[in-house]
């Protein structure tokens, strides 16, 4: 059982990810950066299948405008060489994107989750 | 508002989060019917109505919202402010914008607006010399203006979410002001809220279990004088996302979001990227942009920040600008302009208004005051803002209204026919050197400058490099603006108190030798003394070194606001600029916000303005000249006598030497009769004069044979029952001398009446015949009798001429 989740479901591992750097929103007076307060978190697959594309789509797709997520990811911050997911809720995921179809399967799949609370 | 020592950890914590949420209030529907008068016109206040379809007239309250429409719910035909309602009757508000019609579609609302209410004046029918006055079209005076009021504070409108299945809504009655300080009653109503009523000053939270839109209502009783007023704000309740179907609109944008005092208020830019219809977004629609926040720790949801108790969720207040909306099909969104309640102020249109003082309206009518509601029980500035605010606009019924500053006796308040806004801010303005201005969630506040009275206004935490991103913009003015600056006004104490008026200037006697010169009348003082401090801060104020600094705040700040005003100190290190300027807890004060929000981020940041705070020396006491001899123009000149003209008689032109004619010279004054320059000819009281003499010729061929002559002339003197005789036409011949040509002599004498000294003309019965003898000259002599030796007034004649007819 895969730990990645969207909501409880599992679906295919992404072949690299991590938590994406936070861009800074300023730097304040007393020379300490001001970072926003949410985190994302990026995944790439090489190659995906139709079948696992659609699902990380649909996933997408049933996000309307204004609903969230509940993620399960490696948990940020945590101590140790074993890292414990976590089900981050209100996520917000951006639409999966790809390259090429190659052989009925799409290359170089991304896909970034954003709006997690650390 | 000032934060908490624990407040303001809590805003110094990072990182901030901050989600925005947009509710359009949803009025409801009271009453929905149609017009039932075939005769109807244009300006109808009574509307008569049938074929009701929703609601009840029983649920009809004064001051809410009506449309007119062609079909059911629509604005099209225009919307009214109601009055009443009976079970065939509405009645509105005086108009002349709607076309009324048989069978237009009313549809009154739950729904507050702010708008003007008109006074009304005619002439009495009974006694036309005489005028009726109301206020609303048919309020009639009875005490209101002794009685007075009070200004309600309820806190802003709200919006918010169920969680749990309630969302609790706190309500306060703080910051209430009775104008005599009596005790209050408060009667609550909550529509749509558990429990649905209160009576307390704070009733608390309030709990809302179902989605919906609701009003509120407050009533405020004095306990003596029975003055009762009102007030009315709108709650929207909303699922959260993804938690049912009443959700707040989902997708927008907040293009701009920015305000200043000088403005008087805030204007919000909104982009919607879904079709909206237009019975759900209108102009005048009620918006509240509403948030939850989270500070430091990121699951915590706590918001800071507002002026309201229990309002800290809610970071704006607004209605919609008046066409603003605009819909764009292309891109499927509409975008649309909220303003602050001064900005719609600013675009309602007030008549004009002029009240004065008194000790007791009731018996304060007169010939030049025709009506008691225009005076005002021991008026000040606040009961002259709550009047006009009262019975000239319905801003109280819709929003809180707060005075700041020490007031003062006003013997006059005058508002122009101009907008509402205009009107109290002018007032404001030009009395206190003060401002009225709106803070986010919708409270008016009139308040003098703060640095006329620095004590009446509250100290902020001290801004540092902590609370500010990147480099602050410092304006530095070297140069002084402003040179010399003249202030005056009337220290007024009450009716029986009288007044005084003062003038002052700064930086004193001497000008400054940089800058304009500005002046400034019409304040309402308290003493020199005072006027003397106020005149040196303003100048101070004017010529401030540093007049403006645009600070980017590191977080959602909400603490700061452009009104109330506060004293915000501020601390700058030598390092924190490149021009090393160094501020150690230097007083400013807030003059601008601007806000950013990035929904991806979750950050709502604002963009402030700062103003130097100074205090100057007191300027110098001008002593006001006397006033002016007003005739004169201000300068003493002496009386100019204008000598009367002494018009000669007409000679008689001779046409063919048969008529008589005046031989010249006509020679005036006898030896004993001196005539002075201004053409006065003195009479001695006690010798006989002879002040006139001409010669008449008469040919051998004239027609005539007598000739009747009356003397024309003017005169004063004499005492009272002395005989100023004129003596008149003593036929004399050629060489002076009695004898040739006799001709009738007549002794005319005037009787001086009572008083002494009057003034006396001719009498046109005072004509003397003379025969006329031809080819001889005829002397007439205008003489006085001589009074009777103590004569107290001497007496003169001016002598116009003689009145000729020929027979």
């Amino acid at each position: 059982m895969t730990p990645f989740k969207f909501n409880g479901v599992a679906f295919l591992p992404p072949t690299t990810h991590g938590w994406a750097a936070r861009g800074i929103l300023g730097i304040a007076g007393s020379g300490h950066p001001i970072y926003p307060g949410v985190r994302e978190y990026e995944m790439r697959w090489q190659l995906t299948s139709i079948g696992d594309y659609y699902q990380l789509l649909q996933a997408f797709n049933n996000l309307s405008g204004s609903s969230t997520i509940v993620v399960d990811l490696p948990r940020f911050g945590s101590t140790g060489t074993y890292e414990p997911f976590f089900s981050y809720s209100g996520c917000v995921l951006r639409e999966p994107e790809f390259s090429n179809w190659f052989t009925e399967y799409y290359q170089d799949v991304r896909l970034l989750i954003t709006n997690i609370r650390t | 508002m000032i934060p908490t020592a624990a407040q303001l950890t809590k805003l110094r914590s990072k990182p901030h989060l901050t989600k925005l949420y947009l509710s359009v209030y949803q009025p409801t529907t009271i009453l929905a019917c149609r017009v039932n008068d075939l005769t109807i016109t244009k300006g109808e206040r009574e509307i008569t109505y049938d074929s009701v379809t929703a609601g009840s007239y029983l649920l009809v309250q004064s001051g809410m919202t009506m449309y007119v429409g062609s079909s059911a719910g629509a604005f099209d035909k225009g919307i009214i402010r109601v009055r009443s309602a009976t079970s065939s009757v509405i009645t509105v508000a005086e108009n002349s914008h709607i076309n009324w019609a048989d069978n237009d579609y009313l549809t009154i609302v739950n729904f507050y607006e702010i708008s003007a209410v008109f006074p009304r004046i005619i002439q009495d029918p009974v006694d036309e010399t005489n005028t009726l006055w109301y206020k609303d079209y048919d309020i009639a005076y009875t005490n209101q203006n002794s009685i007075l009021g009070t200004f309600i504070n309820m806190g802003s409108h709200f919006a918010g979410f169920l969680e749990g299945g309630t969302c609790p809504v706190y309500y306060s009655a703080s910051g209430t002001h009775n104008l005599l300080n009596e005790s209050l009653s408060y009667h609550w109503f909550f529509e749509g809220g558990t429990p649905s009523g209160s009576n307390a000053h704070t009733p608390g939270n309030i709990a809302y279990n179902t989605p919906g839109h609701y009003t509120t209502r407050l009533i405020v009783s004095g306990s003596t004088t029975g003055a009762v007023d009102v007030s009315y704000r709108h709650i929207s309740i909303y699922n959260k996302l993804g938690q049912g179907q009443s959700t707040p609109i989902k997708n927008w944008e907040l293009a701009g979001f920015s305000g200043s005092r000088e403005q008087g208020g805030y204007i919000v830019k909104i982009r919607v990227h879904e079709i909206i219809p237009s019975s759900t977004l209108r102009d005048g629609s009620l918006i509240t942009v509403f948030a939850e926040d989270w500070y430091g720790d990121t699951l915590v949801k706590q918001s800071l920040g507002g002026n309201a108790l229990g309002r800290e969720s809610i970071v704006f207040c607004g209605y919609i600008i008046r066409g603003s909306i605009r819909y764009n099909y292309r891109d499927s969104s509409v975008e649309f302009d909220v303003g602050s309640p001064t900005e719609i102020m600013k675009i309602s249109e007030g008549f004009s208004v002029s009240i004065r003082d008194s000790a007791d309206p009731a018996t304060g009518v007169s010939d030049t005051i025709p009506s008691a509601w225009v005076l005002i029980l021991n008026m000040d500035t606040r009961r002259a803002l709550y009047h006009y605010l009262r019975w000239h606009s319905t801003v109280l019924m819709t929003n809180d209204f707060r005075f700041v500053g020490t007031d003062r006796p006003l013997q006059y308040f005058d508002a122009d026919r101009a907008s509402l806004y205009d009107a109290i801010s002018t007032g404001e303005r030009g009395i206190l050197l003060g401002s009225i201005v709106c803070d986010r969630q919708g409270r008016v506040w009139a308040e003098r400058d703060i640095y006329l009275e620095q004590s009446a206004f509250q100290t902020s935490f001290t801004l540092s490099n902590q609370d500010w991103m990147g480099d602050i913009n410092i304006d530095e003015q070297r140069q002084d603006r402003v040179s010399f600056i003249e202030m005056g006004g009337i220290a007024y104490f009450g009716v029986t108190g009288g007044y005084l008026p003062l003038l002052s200037n700064a930086p004193g006697v001497t000008p400054g030798y940089r800058g304009s010169v500005e002046r400034t009348e019409g304040l309402s003082l308290v003493s020199q003394s005072e006027l003397n401090t106020i005149v040196g801060n303003v100048f101070a104020n004017k010529n401030s070194e540093y007049p403006n600094i645009d600070i980017e705040l590191v977080g959602n700040y909400r603490n700061y606001d452009i009104a109330p005003q506060e004293i915000v100190p501020l601390t700058v290190e030598s390092d924190d600029t490149v021009r090393g300027i160094v501020f150690t807890n230097k007083s400013f004060y807030l003059t601008r916000m601007e806000w950013e929000y990035n929904p991806e981020l979750e950050y709502l940041r604002p963009r402030i303005s700062l103003s130097e705070l100074v205090t100057g020396f007191a300027g110098d006491t001008t002593d006001i000249p006397p006033a002016p001899n007003v005739e004169s123009g201000g300068f003493n000149i002496p009386t100019i006598q204008i000598p009367q003209i002494v018009i000669p008689p007409f000679p008689v032109i001779q046409l063919g030497s048969v008529y008589p004619f005046f031989a010249p010279p006509i020679s005036e004054g006898v030896t004993d009769t001196p005539i002075t320059n201004d053409g006065k000819i003195w009479l001695s009281p006690t010798t006989t004069n002879r002040a006139l003499s001409a010669a008449l010729y008469i040919p051998l061929n004239c027609p005539y044979t007598q000739l009747i002559v009356v003397p024309i002339y003017s005169g004063q003197g004499g005492d009272a029952g002395n005989i100023v005789g004129i003596n008149l036409c003593e036929g004399l011949g050629v060489d002076g001398a009695d004898g040739i040509g006799v001709v009738t002599t007549s002794n005319k004498t005037v009787t001086v009446q009572e008083p002494d000294n009057q003034l006396f003309s001719y009498a046109t019965d005072f004509g003397v015949t003379v025969t006329l003898i031809k080819d001889n000259v005829i002397n007439f002599r205008f003489d006085r009798l001589g009074g009777d030796g103590s004569d107290t007034y001497s007496s003169y004649i001016i002598f116009a001429g003689w009145k000729l007819t020929w027979i």
